[in-house]
């Protein structure tokens, strides 16, 4: 299967602090990857570059075999919005409170150009059932959701156009346990079915545990160990990557 | 036909946390499996039985030889294939099951069972061949006893017919009435042409089932 | 008058103006920032269009100028007044008579012809302000052609209205590349814009835009396709002069609930009664 989002000799830089010092990664078609670390490790600047979101001082990602910094603007918000996506840790900042979650969830389709009523309604309606929320909210205002809730829509805000690729800044920081479960489930089996491939970054390593098929390891910039999840997590060789592991509570 | 070939297999662990002790577990180990066949592993409790079980999987890595598995008509080397090619070979060739279930939780115990292609009436079956009662099967297992969970683990495992089949003390937690039930499985499993690999506990199950032993003594640990 | 330019402005300023009227003609519907002059005048009373007309304003021109379709208001008789001042231009209450038609939130009811250039006052030149208040983030969208989110509000009227409920400054789809603010308009006078034979300039003054349709440009005003667009008027007859095919006014007669309806372009009303 051959590679779909490749990062080549990227480096960053803010002032004195290096967030990205030398990454490479790579990473297939329905592939789940995780990116995980602690506060400054780098995973968030390696996330918003892999998006498009933040340019390198150096390197280059390519999508698809061709370099984003290649496609200038349009070009790279036509792949945004409409064969990536990306699921922000807020959800608040990523939906309009003000606008049904009907409308939420019909926004994207209707910039892919939907444009019948009826239509974007069922979709919204079969996208509300899929996130487990009542299908009666559809005309409810999110600004009256639990953040459980604000995030699931996110979820099906998201995932209603089939992305290609979909970037996820830290899903479930900020949420309850319980909640937590809930929602890392339904990724889980979303992503699964749909056959999306996943960006995801993490400082939970439960998280990647119970999602992703690779892992990558990131301290001050650097990566400093890669592989499958289950390899990288049960049988750490870096010595960061012990420390991390060790460190989990235990449940 | 051999299924899985490993040779020369050596892996120390280096634990950076205890000041960088190394712990030499495999030495020049290696195993044989035909199709059909299976091998128990044997030896105390440190000579690297559930080193060398998961090495076979991929799941340790390991210093060096080589470990060859027949996926598609072709061997591959899981100590040197990427690590698609991996999950490739474990979603379709190569199966292992746990001494423990790791609860997902809230997924009904039917549901893990059935796995992403959901074929719910061979899961029932199965759950009820292992003793699990239909109540039991639309909840999520992180409630079951223990007994029950590595049942469900059983069930996941034997509902498919792996060619390849590395198992972990599989009847560690079960009573004698469950054990035969698995011991079937296996030899069932076997006789569809399965490779198996196992660690057995319990001197019964490996005499019922392994047509021979791979003894492992450990290797002198190093300071 | 003593003192003023022709038509008030001086003639930098003029040049100014038109060249921004050239720029957005070439584009239809794409907005064109420009210097936006101090006024006699306050913001929100209808700047951006008298600057606009003191632009393309020539001696022998005939001004009519409406005001929600009435040449009668007080700032129609102002602003019609301010030119015949300053720059000594006939001015005509009669539709068909005028060559240049400044308008606030109107179209006239008779049609259009290819010698005239009608001037829309415009408080909110950006449609995209309610959805993106960030005027950067909104230039961009209209670079990009990037337009779904207008959609969701057309999408939350359906939801809320049970049709799109848009009354006034309904957007429309310019050449079928810029998405634009009609003015204050009814969606009722959307349809006139499309392929219209007369050139149409809108004028925001304190927002600083000017924009333009050129002639027999397609207009197309946003809808879905199971909900299609509709221009609605109330279903009723003038009580003036009987007409049914023009936009009314409702207009409260006494305080025990009273009202009539009456065409709301008075100069096309008095043409039916004569």
């Amino acid at each position: 299967m051959s590679v779909l989002l490749e990062a080549r000799a990227l480096y960053k830089t803010y002032g004195r602090v290096t967030a990205l010092d030398d990454v490479f990664l790579q990473m297939r078609r329905h592939e789940i990857l995780a990116i995980v670390g602690e506060s400054g490790s780098g995973k968030t600047t390696l996330l918003n570059v892999l998006a498009g979101r933040i340019a390198p001082d150096a390197g280059e990602v390519v999508y698809d075999g061709a370099p984003l910094a290649a496609l200038g603007e349009l070009g790279l918000r036509k792949l945004q919005r409409a064969r990536w996506g990306f699921i922000q840790q807020d959800p608040r900042a990523a939906l309009r409170l003000d606008i049904s979650a009907g409308g939420n969830i019909g926004e994207r389709l209707m910039a892919a150009g939907a444009r019948r009523y009826g239509d974007i309604r069922a979709t919204a309606r079969h996208w509300l059932e899929a996130v487990e929320i009542d299908s009666g909210r559809l005309d409810d205002f999110p600004k009256f959701f639990s953040g459980g809730m604000l995030q699931r829509l996110q979820i099906a805000a998201t995932l209603v156009t089939e992305p290609e690729l979909v970037f996820m800044d830290e899903p479930t920081g900020g949420l309850d346990v319980s909640v937590q479960a809930r929602i890392l489930d339904l990724i889980g089996s979303l992503v699964r079915q749909l056959g999306l491939a996943v960006v995801l970054v993490t400082h939970d390593i439960g998280v990647a545990r119970l999602l992703a098929d690779r892992l990558i390891v990131m301290r001050h910039g650097r990566i400093v160990e890669t592989g499958l999840t289950d390899q990288v997590l049960d049988d750490p060789h870096h010595e960061y990557t012990q420390l991390l592991v060790s460190s989990v509570l235990p449940a | 036909m051999i299924m899985l070939d490993a040779s020369d297999l050596t892996k120390t662990f280096t634990l950076h946390l205890q000041g960088g002790v190394r712990l030499d577990v495999l030495r020049d180990n290696g195993l044989t499996v035909r199709a059909g066949e299976c091998i128990g592993l044997s030896g105390p409790s440190g000579a690297g039985k559930s080193t060398l079980l998961r090495a076979l999987y991929g799941n340790y890595k390991v210093d060096a030889g080589e470990i060859l598995v027949r996926h598609r008509h072709e061997m591959v080397d899981i100590t040197a294939a990427p690590d698609q090619t991996i999950i490739e070979v474990r979603r379709e060739t190569l199966g292992y099951v746990s001494q423990f279930l790791r609860a997902v939780p809230r997924v009904a115990a039917v549901d893990i069972v059935a796995g992403i292609a959901g074929h719910r009436a061979a899961a029932v079956a199965i759950l009820e061949r292992l003793g699990i009662p239909p109540r039991l099967h639309s909840l999520p297992p992180a409630t079951f006893s223990g007994g029950e969970q590595q049942r469900v683990n059983l069930a996941r495992a034997f509902i498919r017919d792996w060619p390849i089949l590395l198992l972990d003390e599989p009847t560690a937690s079960l009573d004698a009435g469950n054990r035969d039930i698995v011991i079937t499985l296996m030899r069932e499993a076997k006789a569809k042409g399965a490779a198996l690999v196992g660690i057995f506990h319990d001197p019964f199950v490996r005499d019922a089932v392994a047509d021979s032993v791979l003894h492992l003594s450990p290797v002198s640990a190093a300071a | 008058m003593q003192g003023y330019n022709f038509a008030y402005l001086d003639e930098q300023t003029k040049r100014m103006i038109r060249r921004a009227i050239l720029k957005a003609v070439a584009i239809p519907g794409h907005q064109i920032p420009f210097a936006s002059r101090e006024m006699p005048l306050p913001y929100g009373w209808g700047t951006g269009g008298i600057q606009v007309t003191a632009a393309i304003l020539g001696a022998d021109d005939v001004l009519k100028v409406i005001d929600q379709g009435a040449d009668d208001t007080t700032n129609a008789v102002s602003i019609r007044g301010f030119f015949a001042r300053t720059a000594g231009v006939r001015t005509t209450t009669k539709t068909a008579e005028a060559s240049v038609i400044q308008t606030r939130h109107r179209i006239p009811e008779e049609k259009l012809r290819e010698d005239q250039i009608i001037v829309y006052q415009v408080p909110m030149p950006e449609p995209l302000y309610k959805l993106e208040p960030s005027r950067a983030k909104a230039k961009r969208r209209h670079a990009l052609a990037e337009y779904g989110e207008m959609h969701v509000k057309l999408y939350e009227d359906i939801t809320r209205f049970g049709r799109v409920a848009v009354a006034y400054d309904h957007p429309v789809m310019v050449n079928e590349r810029y998405l634009m603010s009609p003015s204050p308009i009814p969606a009722y006078d959307n349809p006139k814009m499309d392929n219209m034979p007369a050139l149409q300039l809108f004028g925001a003054g304190r927002e600083k835009r000017i924009y333009a349709v050129p002639p027999y440009t397609t207009v197309r005003s946003l809808d879905f396709e199971d909900h299609p667009f509709h221009p609605g008027r109330a279903d009723q007859k003038c009580a003036l002069c009987g007409g049914e095919e023009s936009y009314l006014d409702e207009i409260v007669t006494d305080d025990k609930g009273g009202r009539m309806f009456a065409c709301s372009d008075t100069d096309y009303c008095a043409a039916r009664r004569a």
